[in-house]
């Protein structure tokens, strides 16, 4: 289990009161995720907005995050937590990569999912906001890599959005990463990110979109999360959940199929499921 | 929808066919580009739709052992970022003087390599998106270095496929734009089902809605054999059909297979390219190929037949019928094997270096035709001609050795392994 290396009174110091540092909310291998308000942008002008404050661990990423960071600049969308701002600040001695995400007001989709399953309605709704992500993201040619329930914020409003874009790879990035390393959640790769293929594509996060889904109407991962199953014999919606309106066991079906090509694409996904969501 | 492609080079003239070709893909690597601006392409019905193949994936050809090819390639304005001098004819002269006087630095300036850094890349895309355009081109073919050994990681291909996506949108054709996906045989040699990157390939030309479709070519080791004979690349080459136009339909164009693209039609493949030739039918970086002798091709045993020596000793054990295939071309031949004659007593068919005008006419008459047919058949139906033709293929081998009519000429290697192969296939498309 990775551990925070910094306090919060050094984050803070290092940040000059720019950031006012709140609870912790997430560790991982790539880093630290703190609640934050942002007093000032890097420029000195007032926000006095909420954030998701990551501080980035690993230095080897430094270039992949780079590429991300300018792929992501520029994209506006509301399934998608808005990059505010990012740069440099040295905590205890150490140059440290720090980007401020939008801080997303809602529920983790893990958290709600704990209460137990979710209803059709909702569940095409999550797959109608989030395939829209998906697409947004892909027009930029960048895959998200880690939709897993954890990274699904569920607003009052009973919209959904994509967070944690910390994964996501551009294109360019192809070589960044080192030849057998992959990103992402065990229990929601897809099969070609389990092989830890180059070139990933929109059709991997349809894949892993519909472990998701399938959970959320199961109220359960659908293997328990085993990913050796995922990657040789995905589940199939038809039969875990027969209930299921027939369209929406469908194209849950097609989402999962193994090879990447035969998936539905993520646009025909989305039209597909804003009009079941009407 | 057209299904059989005639694979240009410096000659276009050829017989007419029964059948006529409905196109063909022009090989950069055949013909400079100043020669080629000025060909007339409305007097050749085979070219009434055209592609060019930038041939990108030819970046690597080494000169010292084919400088001929490597002035033709950079003649085009896409190899390696010189600029290529415009021809003017008050001030060269003839195409064959100006390409006289820039050869040398041509060949002396080849790096061997293609444009890597993304300004070089994006340039070089257009320039090849631009040529074809302003050749008339029926589609365009996105310029796409070679896949090979050195690395796996696509990052080089998948910037090219980028750079010509966005050259076409900037320059705003509406021609169909096809990603070149070109794969060195080094890296088909691994079971194909577990070949990473035939998946990631065809996944993100899938994922491309701008593209109609990948142009897919395969790089061939041994620079002698007309027909392929390993399993792992062609298993690779179907799969990668399949995932393409089944999966993401896509539409595919499949060229140096040769006959193999027959099978590959079957799979899915809108178009596959051949020639008669050894030339047409694969591709190699391994330099120029041999002076040609004429070939009889059979369609009954899905390959070609010792024209020298094993036509006349099947003629003797009385069943050349079985492995001739009648057209027009060999109408001739086939009379004078039936008097008991040798295809030395007919002169467009006597075994001579370069006499090859009658038997390139009978394998094209053969391909055109046949093309044909399996464009007016149901997938299903043509997956069936296809499997009996390969399963008769293997028994007619089968019996013309048990019977010892077949010498070294005669092709007898690749006709069992393309059965298996295409089993393989429709077990694992059945999945």
């Amino acid at each position: 289990m990775p551990t925070n290396p910094y306090s919060a009174n050094d984050v803070d110091a290092s940040f000059n009161g720019r950031y006012v540092l709140g609870s912790e909310l997430r560790v991982g291998g790539q880093g630290v995720v703190y609640r934050a308000k942002r007093i000032h942008d890097s420029a000195g002008s007032p926000c006095n907005n909420e954030v998701a404050l990551k501080l980035h661990l690993d230095s080897k990423h430094d270039k992949r995050v780079e590429r991300e960071i300018e792929a992501m600049r520029h994209l506006r969308h509301p399934a998608l937590a808005t990059l505010l701002e990012e740069g440099t600040i040295t905590i205890n001695g150490k140059q440290t990569r720090y980007i401020a995400w939008e801080f997303i007001d809602g529920e983790p989709l893990d958290a709600r999912l704990s209460r137990g399953a979710l209803s059709e309605k909702e569940v095409i709704r999550i797959a109608r906001d989030v395939t829209s992500a998906i697409a947004a993201l892909w027009s930029k040619r960048i895959v998200h890599r880690d939709i897993a329930p954890k990274n699904i914020m569920i607003r009052p409003d009973g919209r959904a959005v994509l967070i944690d874009l910390g994964g996501a790879r551009h294109l360019d990035n192809t070589t960044i990463t080192a030849p057998g390393v992959t990103f992402g959640t065990l229990g929601y790769f897809s099969p070609e990110q389990a092989r830890a293929e180059h070139a990933l594509t929109s059709s991997s996060d349809v894949f892993t979109l519909a472990v998701v889904l399938l959970e959320c109407l199961l109220g359960r991962h659908p293997t328990y999360c085993d990913q050796h199953q995922l990657a040789v014999s995905p589940p199939s919606a038809s039969t875990l959940v027969p209930t299921a309106t027939k369209e929406l066991r469908d194209a849950i079906d097609g989402m999962l199929q193994l090879r990447a090509t035969f998936r539905p694409s993520v646009e025909g996904l989305h039209t597909t499921f804003e009009r079941m969501a009407l | 929808m057209v299904v059989y492609f005639f694979n240009a080079r410096l000659k276009f003239k050829i017989r007419p066919t029964k059948v006529a070709i409905p196109g063909s893909i022009i090989a950069a690597s055949a013909i400079s580009a100043v020669d080629l601006e000025k060909r007339e392409f409305n007097s050749y019905p085979h070219l009434k739709k055209k592609l060019l193949d930038p041939q990108l994936y030819m970046a690597t050809v080494d000169p010292a052992l084919d400088s001929k090819t490597v002035a033709r390639l950079a003649a085009y304005p896409w190899f390696h970022g010189m600029t290529v001098p415009k021809y003017k004819s008050g001030e060269h002269g003839t195409r064959t003087a100006w390409k006289k006087k820039h050869k040398e630095v041509f060949v002396s300036k080849w790096t061997r390599t293609a444009p890597t850094a993304p300004e070089a890349i994006r340039a070089a895309a257009r320039a090849a998106v631009e040529f074809q355009i302003g050749l008339g081109c029926d589609g365009i073919l996105l310029p796409g270095p070679l896949t090979t050994m050195a690395d796996q990681t696509l990052q080089m291909e998948l910037e090219w496929i980028e750079a010509g996506i966005k050259a076409c949108l900037d320059l705003k054709t509406e021609c169909p734009i096809y990603a070149t996906i070109a794969l060195s045989e080094a890296v088909l040699h691994v079971p194909a089902l577990k070949n990473p990157l035939i998946h990631s390939l065809s996944n993100y030309v899938g994922a491309r809605s701008e593209l109609a479709g990948a142009y897919v070519v395969l790089e061939q080791t041994d620079p002698s054999d007309y027909f392929w004979t390993s399993k792992d690349p062609l298993m690779a080459l179907l799969i990668l059909v399949d995932d393409l136009a089944r999966g993401a339909g896509k539409r595919v164009i499949v060229n140096y297979a040769g006959t193999f693209g027959l099978v590959a039609k079957a799979v899915g493949a809108e178009i596959w390219s051949s020639g008669y030739f050894l030339t047409q039918r694969r591709f190699s970086l391994k330099g120029q190929m041999g002076i040609a002798h004429p070939r009889y091709h059979s369609l009954a045993m899905a390959g070609d037949i010792g024209l020298k020596a094993d036509i006349p000793r099947i003629t003797q054990a009385g069943i050349v019928s079985k492995v001739m295939t009648p057209t027009g071309a060999d109408a001739v031949l086939r009379t004078a094997v039936g008097q008991g004659k040798t295809p030395a007593d007919v002169p467009e068919w006597r075994y001579a270096p370069n006499n090859c005008s009658a038997a390139q006419e009978h394998y094209l008459t053969i391909m055109s035709t046949v093309g044909a047919l399996l464009e007016a058949m149901s997938p299903t139906q043509r997956q069936e001609w296809v499997l009996n033709w390969l399963m008769n293929a293997v028994k007619l081998v089968d019996l013309l050795e048990h019977k010892d009519l077949l010498g070294m000429a005669t092709d007898t290697r690749h006709q069992q392994v393309w059965l298996d192969v295409f089993e393989e296939w429709t077990s694992y498309a059945k999945q």
